[in-house]
């Protein structure tokens, strides 16, 4: 390792002892990433994660919720430095959840709260990005399968089920938030593409089928399923038929574990039944393929 | 750190702490950022990284906090945030500073404010009512001087009957004509005899006076700047002039010391304030 890098100046500098020297190691780092990426830089992964330790030491030492929050508004605002490099904003949130996942275990439960709000506002920074590019389906697919070799696992041994529980948690909400006020500018619009996030729930599918935590399978059929019906923005969104499908074609792989299977098919029943619902009309051409769908699902049982 | 919070109480529980005072029914603890003043995992302030109470220092109440971000700075580790006089604004910071804190802390604090608020109360009311300042009677001291009284007036008795029995004696002519008298008494004496001479004199001295205090008169009003050694001269001139009617006096009473002696000092005592005045305020002057 190159002891002379930047990146391990400004990590030695981030976790000092004065705030007024971490501060302006904060300043400093911002001014540095600008101009890095502005001259057109691309920073690798290794690089974001020295940046990353400095900063999660940052927040390790500051103090009083107020510093607490500014600073977690000075570490947000540092994605704004590589809007001309997306490879690296995506590395640059990937080294976050990488960073955090890692030394989660060796925090106590006095210094949880910030990170936990740390935590918050790096989700929705990036539920804020994919909102300003349109959510397309590809940057969708590429952000969150980087995030499901971590947050979104279901691996507890990748990231600790307190934090991947956290963001399940969270995420709908977030997304919420993201997606609400966007919704009154398409009405002024009119013209705006439809959003469709459907991509998300085909990853968390896969979370599902991947996990071998039942405290995790629970808590993503709980907090990112379940929990999508109930809000009504998001699911607006998003193609329930096609997840529930996607779902009832993985738990009818002969490979799938049975608790696995169970999991699938209670959110596909779950889908099933909300369709029915919003739409028992003008749905009716579709449910000779649910039907089709039930039997298989006994055969299999 | 909370593993090591562990760990610190584990070992003050059950090894040592010098805080940790043993009773029959409790344990208590002596360390005075102490929430509660028992001895007891949640109250510890030595095992537990996050912690706040309220101490009272010369009569300002102040909140101190201790975080576990400053844990390794020792000479840091308590904040103190000095509460407001009000109680009410007082409470608020308390919530204030302390959100998002446990809940138990944050009411021991309130506690412990309120308790500190009425002591202070009663400690001013107190102070400002009038007390009896106690005064010892020193008994034998003042038996003492009683006696020493008794005695000295009796011993002046006896010097004055002698005196009288000896001039009596003198004016019969009991001893002849060779005396070896001291030549103060016998001056004295000799005074008594020349009384009626005197008195004549007696007008033309008053004159004197009169005259002098016509022209003190004069000088009322008028600004004058005496050096000090011209004031000593007239000082003296003053002095000299009671001399003299200090002799009449005595020629007067008969030879009675006592009266004299109190109005000799009085006189006296007022002119040399005005004497002692002048150096002192010429040495100001020099100050300056």
């Amino acid at each position: 390792m190159d002891f002379a890098a930047p990146e391990l100046e400004f990590a030695r500098k981030l976790a000092a002892n004065d705030k007024l020297q971490r501060d302006r190691a904060m300043r400093n780092l911002w001014r540095w990433l600008r101009s890095q990426s502005s001259k057109g830089k691309k920073f690798t992964q290794k690089e974001l994660l020295l940046v990353w330790k400095g900063l999660y030491y940052c927040m390790w030492m500051s103090d009083t919720p107020l510093a607490q929050e500014d600073l977690t508004e000075n570490i947000v605002k540092l994605a704004d430095c590589f809007e001309s490099q997306p490879s690296s904003l995506l590395s640059f949130f990937d080294a976050f959840f990488q960073t955090t996942a890692k030394e989660y275990s060796r925090l106590d439960r006095f210094r949880l709260d910030k990170y936990l709000m740390l935590t918050r506002r790096m989700l929705r920074r990036i539920l804020r990005t994919l909102d300003s590019k349109g959510w397309k389906k590809q940057t969708v697919r590429k952000y969150f399968e980087r995030f499901q070799h971590h947050v979104f696992s279901g691996d507890e041994t990748k990231c600790p089920e307190g934090l991947q529980n956290f963001c399940n948690e969270i995420f709908l909400d977030e997304l919420t938030k993201v997606l609400s006020p966007e919704e009154e500018e398409e009405q002024e619009t009119n013209g705006r593409n439809k959003v469709d996030l459907t991509v998300m729930w085909i990853v968390f599918c896969d979370s599902v089928l991947l996990t071998k935590s039942p405290f995790l399978r629970n808590s993503i059929t709980k907090n990112l399923f379940e929990e999508l019906l109930r809000h009504e923005e998001v699911r607006g969104a998003v193609d329930l038929k096609e997840i529930s499908s996607y779902a009832f074609e993985k738990g009818k792989d002969e490979n799938c574990p049975v608790r696995h299977r169970k999991a699938l098919y209670h959110i596909y029943s779950l889908f099933k039944s909300s369709l029915g619902r919003i739409t028992s009309q003008t749905l009716k051409s579709s449910s000779t393929v649910e039907e089709t769908n039930d039997k298989e699902m006994k055969n299999v049982e | 750190m909370a593993q090591s919070d562990d760990v610190v109480w584990s070992i003050l529980n059950s090894a040592f702490c010098s805080f940790k005072v043993v009773t029959k029914s409790q344990k208590f603890c002596r360390n005075e950022f102490n929430l509660t003043g028992l001895c007891s995992a949640t109250s510890c302030p030595l095992a537990n990284s996050q912690y706040a109470t309220v101490r009272e220092e010369e009569g300002v109440i102040y909140l101190f906090v201790k975080t576990i971000e400053r844990s390794h700075f020792p000479a840091k580790t308590w904040e103190k945030v000095k509460l407001s006089k009000s109680y009410e604004k007082a409470l608020q910071q308390i919530n204030d500073r302390l959100i998002h804190w446990p809940k138990w802390i944050r009411h021991k604090c309130k506690q412990r404010m309120t308790k500190i608020t009425q002591y202070l109360i009663t400690t001013r009311k107190l102070t400002l009512k009038r007390q009896k300042k106690i005064v010892p009677i020193q008994k034998k001291h003042e038996r003492r001087e009683l006696r020493r009284e008794e005695k000295a007036l009796r011993a002046a008795n006896l010097e004055k009957n002698i005196e009288k029995e000896l001039l009596e004696r003198l004016k019969q002519g009991t001893y002849g004509e060779i005396y070896n008298f001291p030549q103060k008494v016998f001056d004295k004496a000799l005074g008594g005899l020349e009384e009626e001479g005197e008195a004549e004199e007696d007008d033309d001295d008053d004159e004197e006076v009169e005259d002098e205090e016509e022209m003190e008169d004069e000088d009322v009003g008028k600004v004058q700047y005496i050096a000090a050694d011209q004031f000593e001269e007239s000082d003296e001139e003053i002095e000299d002039m009671e001399d003299a009617w200090e002799e009449e006096d005595e020629a007067e009473e008969e030879v009675e010391e006592e009266p004299e002696v109190p109005f000799f000092k009085r006189k006296r005592a007022r002119v040399e304030v005005e004497y002692e005045t002048e150096p002192t305020t010429s040495r100001q002057k020099l100050k300056h």
